[in-house]
């Protein structure tokens, strides 16, 4: 554990500290130049809210499959850290619309897919906070994780390739769908989202073994188990 | 080097979120 999470920190400073080192934009396009560097913080937090709700949905069904607790452990830590990198991407988005485009919130159709996506995310939390029983607070979970899915893969991956919506959006999608994005801002968005994977993986490790603890501490204990 | 803010503003929101959830969970942990 402890290697891993030096590992983490390794590779998240070394990350952030590139971000900073890669050459600047083209200084005509940009309002501040170093606002492009926004991409290295904003792009790999939005692919870890994408695939962290893609696994909370794969924990929903396997919790419904199984009925094992430890299922809903790893739901909750996986919408927990979820719902953070959304709200990173939205921040960082709005800041950048700030600055580059002239308001915080402009209608921008990406804008206001994602915040959906947030809401999706904040929602699954609102219903296990509204919950107290485990079994019932599980099983809510899990069909909301699954049933959330299926809007959320259209919003990230169909709605902004929709040719309408590429017209009249100020976000650069196409700059990255059709591989325009410089070999310095390509490896910095990699090294960004490997070191967000690591140091997910050791809040998730940590958070999900907290739970289970707290699952076991909780359980009332078998009749053979007092027997023995 | 005036521009250098606007890439830190970003920086800080990834990194402070990380940190405030990992200083979060381990409260959490003491509970």
């Amino acid at each position: 554990m402890r290697f891993r999470v030096a590992a983490a920190i390794a590779l998240l400073v070394s990350a952030t500290v590139y971000a900073f080192l890669a050459p600047p934009t083209d200084p005509a396009a940009w309002k501040a130049p170093d606002l492009a560097r926004t991409l290295f913080f904003h792009l790999p937090s939005a692919f870890m809210a994408s695939g962290l709700i893609v696994l909370a949905a794969v924990l929903g069904m396997r919790y419904l499959k199984s009925g094992d607790l430890k299922f809903d452990s790893r739901l909750g830590a996986a919408l927990e850290l979820g719902s953070l990198f959304a709200v990173i991407t939205m921040l960082t988005g709005i800041f950048f619309s700030r600055v580059q485009w002239g308001a915080w919130w402009q209608n921008d159709p990406r804008q206001t897919s994602f915040l959906i996506v947030l809401l999706l995310f904040l929602s699954a939390l609102i219903i296990r906070a509204a919950i107290d029983d485990e079994r019932r607070r599980a099983a809510a979970t899990s069909v909301y994780a699954l049933s959330a899915i299926i809007p959320a893969l259209f919003l990230v991956f169909v709605f902004p390739r929709l040719p309408q919506v590429q017209q009249t959006s100020f976000h650069p999608s196409q700059t990255i769908q059709q591989n325009l994005l410089g070999t310095e801002y390509r490896i910095g968005v990699i090294w960004m989202l490997v070191a967000l994977i690591v140091t997910t993986s050791v809040l998730y490790k940590r958070r999900v073994d907290d739970e289970d603890r707290s699952i076991k501490a909780s359980r009332v204990p078998s009749a053979k188990e007092i027997g023995d | 080097m005036d521009g250098i803010i606007w890439a830190a503003i970003p920086a800080i929101t990834l990194l402070g979120g990380l940190g405030l959830y990992a200083i979060w969970i381990e409260r959490q942990r003491k509970r």
